[in-house]
């Protein structure tokens, strides 16, 4: 019998770097009025956002949790705390940021791709901010980028208020209701008209509180002809206890405006990702998602897009890497809402050693949408018979005058392919991880090449093993 | 409640024959009670070859259902055509459970030619041993409310399931239908296609699965779905889904919907036809396509007949 190729578990050093607590605030576990009173008091928070979380923790009460996904049996909200500020206020200033926090961040090469190659960066540390900085040169070109704090607080509050919570309503789901009443930190953006900013901003959010939820929310808005490409990465250590992270992503793109909003997450393995991301495109917008989902215990993500404008366009491209102990339902859904709007899914995931990947997507076409496009590939690559991967997408047309098309494809690494490289000289080991590269490359090849390098290293990871 | 339905069949059916063992089908256990108080079985011998006629007709102002059991022997080689139509206004349900042994060959044949008020109930549950093959071929012309299934467990190796299902929908008819492929056999095949036009207010959803069990190695499935959009008001509703607990298989989707080709309308166009005419001529291409599949002509005629005499049965006496 063929022997197999024994995979290595990845080596998540880098990603592992637990930092205790001392100093930090902490609001007690579980979830309530009060806790949830404490937290808007802590935030300062003005009475309509104090009055919104409280609304929105009724609606939680009130809500089901979903049970067409993976199993949420082991996130008990009883031992969550919701809150957990670091013992640091949020700083312009790298020099600033408490060494313990700044040194895991440096870890992650954060400081040094701003230096590199972005146009601004805010870090996140549990609950809060604790750095944010954005280029001058960027600034003077209206550009805003600052925590959601400041933004509910400042110049931007109305714009903020008017914005908050209307793309993704507490009353959408159980977690999204959990959002509202206890978001906390994210970023806001807001990029004026015909402003291009040629160079990305990248948020990374990093969670170190074990048994505690990280619930930030992002707000951008894209004015008339905008052009922005944001960047989010997030990751945690593993604790045996569960995390939750339930954050939101409301984006705005305006009229002819272009925004890229680029994840990698990888998020440790004892993480409930729970992330709730839609956006509104005006007409002639465009809205670029790029995901790569490695980490998480369990995740629910699927991005959703409305394309509310006359010749409004989506593309979505995503990997999914579903390894041992995790269970990943990821896709993303899109409305065309308008005439002559296009969609464009391009999804690719993996699973092995008993990682459960499915892929759930849904395109919905409004009788107004006539002369509408979209077309969805889904792929799936199965590493062994341990593993699980469904597709589960949907369609609903109400139009004749749209060109629907939809195609899937799961299957295995191919043994031609595999014996193809080994005739040239190639180990099977690295043969099949050529090829799982190669099956990744439609995502890579949309980030920026130090993110990609990220990707294509974390998949290697994944590969790494011997020939047993 | 079999009152409400006449059933002429040219096959050996009895109520005698042991009933086959409980099995899975399309729309699930609910339609099972109400079909399953007056079955009929037929049982084919292992190397045997038959060809059997089943004319299930709806009375007017009726109810009716019907549960119909067939075991095809070892070997043995079957085809059914089975006929629906009916008079006046109802309610017709038909579940059909099949059981096919070692080798044996299966073509079932579904021809619903029912009247434009009477609501359709259509239901298919298949057991496939080893290299036994069944091939199902549906048109679904009339009926007002149409809910269909088909489940097939390709329990045995090399087993193997190819549906060809091709309906119209128009006016306010509504289609409902699930169609689920179970590979447990290692090498087992399954071909899932479904072609349909949705004209006037007509909506329709189809839900198509193909499940590969963990040892179903080798497997390979396909599901493959066009829709023809007629009309500004119809809904077409999509759900394909593939589900994968094995490595070593192959699971395929494909799904076209819209209107049809530009190119195409534009050079008939040119050929002087008009829009309504070329709907009934693309109308025609696919009935005559699952024509050349069911290779009856009796049956063919009547499918003509029922198209061409605007969706109304020949009234029997």
């Amino acid at each position: 019998m063929k022997e197999k190729t024994y995979i290595e578990d990845v080596d998540r050093s880098i990603y592992d770097i637990r930092n205790d607590e001392t100093g930090a605030y902490r609001l007690q576990e579980g979830l309530s009025q009060k806790i949830v009173e404490r937290l808007s008091e802590e935030k300062r928070d003005p009475l309509w956002m104090r009055l919104f979380r409280l609304e929105s923790l009724a609606i939680y009460h009130q809500m089901k949790t979903p049970d067409w996904g993976p199993s949420l049996e082991g996130l008990d909200m009883d031992h969550i705390a919701t809150y957990v500020r670091p013992n640091t206020k949020m700083t312009a200033k790298w020099s600033e940021v408490p060494k313990e926090i700044k040194d895991t961040f440096e870890r992650l090469g954060i400081p040094q791709a701003e230096r590199k190659s972005l146009a601004g960066v805010g870090a996140q540390y549990d609950s809060e901010l604790v750095y944010h900085h954005v280029r001058q040169e960027v600034e003077e070109q209206g550009v805003i980028y600052t925590d959601m704090e400041s933004a509910l607080r400042g110049e931007y509050a109305d714009m903020v208020r008017k914005h908050f919570m209307k793309l993704v309503k507490p009353t959408d789901h159980k977690f999204a209701a959990l959002h509202g009443a206890v978001w906390s930190g994210g970023s806001f953006v807001y990029v004026p008209a015909g402003v291009s900013v040629t160079i990305p901003l990248q948020s990374y959010f990093r969670f170190n509180a074990p048994g505690a939820g990280q619930f930030e929310h992002t707000l951008i808005i894209l004015e008339e002809e905008a052009d922005l490409h944001f960047i989010e990465g997030c990751s945690a250590p593993k604790y045996n206890i569960a995390n939750l992270h339930a954050g939101c992503v409301e984006l705005f793109v305006g009229k002819n405006a272009r925004l890229r909003y680029s994840t990698i997450e990888n998020w440790s393995k004892n993480m409930y990702n729970l992330n709730t991301k839609r956006a509104v495109v005006e007409e002639g917008g465009r809205m670029e998602w790029v995901s790569g989902s490695f980490g998480s215990h369990v995740s629910y993500l699927y991005p959703m897009t409305i394309l509310k404008g006359k010749n409004a366009r989506m593309e979505y491209t995503g990997i999914t890497f579903a390894g041992e102990g995790q269970n990943l339902d990821t896709g993303a859904k899109v409305v065309h809402a308008a005439p002559k709007t296009s969609s464009y899914m391009n999804t690719r995931s993996i699973s092995k050693d008993g990682g459960i990947s499915t892929f759930r997507s849904a395109v919905v076409v409004h009788k107004e949408a006539k002369g509408s496009k979209s077309a969805v590939s889904c792929q799936s690559l199965m590493l062994d018979s341990e593993s699980r991967s469904d597709t589960i997408p949907a369609m609903d047309i109400r139009t004749q005058e749209a060109d629907i098309g939809h195609e899937a494809r799961i299957g295995r690494i191919s043994d031609d392919a595999v014996f193809y490289l080994m005739s040239r000289g190639i180990s099977e080991e690295d043969a099949r991880a050529m090829i799982v590269s190669g099956f990744a490359d439609q995502v890579s090849k949309e980030l920026p090449l130090e993110y990609a390098l990220e990707m294509n290293r974390l998949i290697e990871l994944e590969m790494k093993g011997s020939i047993g | 409640m079999p009152d409400a339905l006449r059933i002429e069949s040219d096959g050996a059916f009895s109520s005698a024959i042991p009933p086959l063992p409980d099995m899975n089908t399309g729309m699930g256990i609910r339609l099972d009670e109400k079909v399953a108080s007056h079955p009929i079985r037929v049982a084919i011998p292992a190397g045997d070859q038959q060809k059997i006629k089943v004319a299930i007709r709806g009375e007017a102002e009726k109810r009716g259902g019907q549960l119909i059991e067939i075991r095809a022997g070892r070997e043995s080689e079957l085809t059914v055509i089975m006929e629906l139509t009916g008079e006046g206004q109802g309610l017709m349900g038909v579940q059909t459970h099949l059981w096919l042994e070692e080798g044996a060959k299966v073509r079932l044949v579904q021809v619903q030619l029912m009247p434009s008020a009477y609501r359709v109930l259509q239901d298919i549950g298949a057991y496939c041993e080893s290299n036994a093959s069944l091939e199902t071929i549906q048109l679904f012309l009339g009926g007002s409310d149409n809910y269909s299934g088909c489940y097939a467990d390709l329990e045995g190796e090399c087993s193997r399931w190819e549906s060809d299902l091709v309906y119209l929908a128009q006016e306010h008819q509504r289609f409902d239908m699930n169609y689920v492929a179970r590979h447990r056999g290692v090498r087992s095949q399954s071909q899932l296609r479904a072609k349909g036009i949705l004209r006037e207010h007509a909506e329709k959803c189809m839900r198509q699965t193909i499940e590969f069990v963990k040892g179903a190695a080798g497997a390979e499935g396909t599901e493959q779905e066009e829709v023809l959009m007629l009309s500004e008001n119809t809904i077409n509703r999509s759900i394909p889904l593939i589900l994968c607990g094995e490595e070593a298989v192959q699971g395929n989707h494909g799904a076209s919907i819209g209107r049809p080709d530009e190119e195409l309308l534009f050079y008939m166009q040119s050929r002087g036809l008009d829009m309504e005419e070329i709907y009934q001529m693309l109308i025609r291409g696919r009935i005559e396509e699952i024509c050349r599949r069911i290779q009856d002509p009796e049956t063919e005629q009547k499918i003509w007949s029922f198209w061409e005499g605007g969706g109304e049965n020949e009234s029997v006496s």
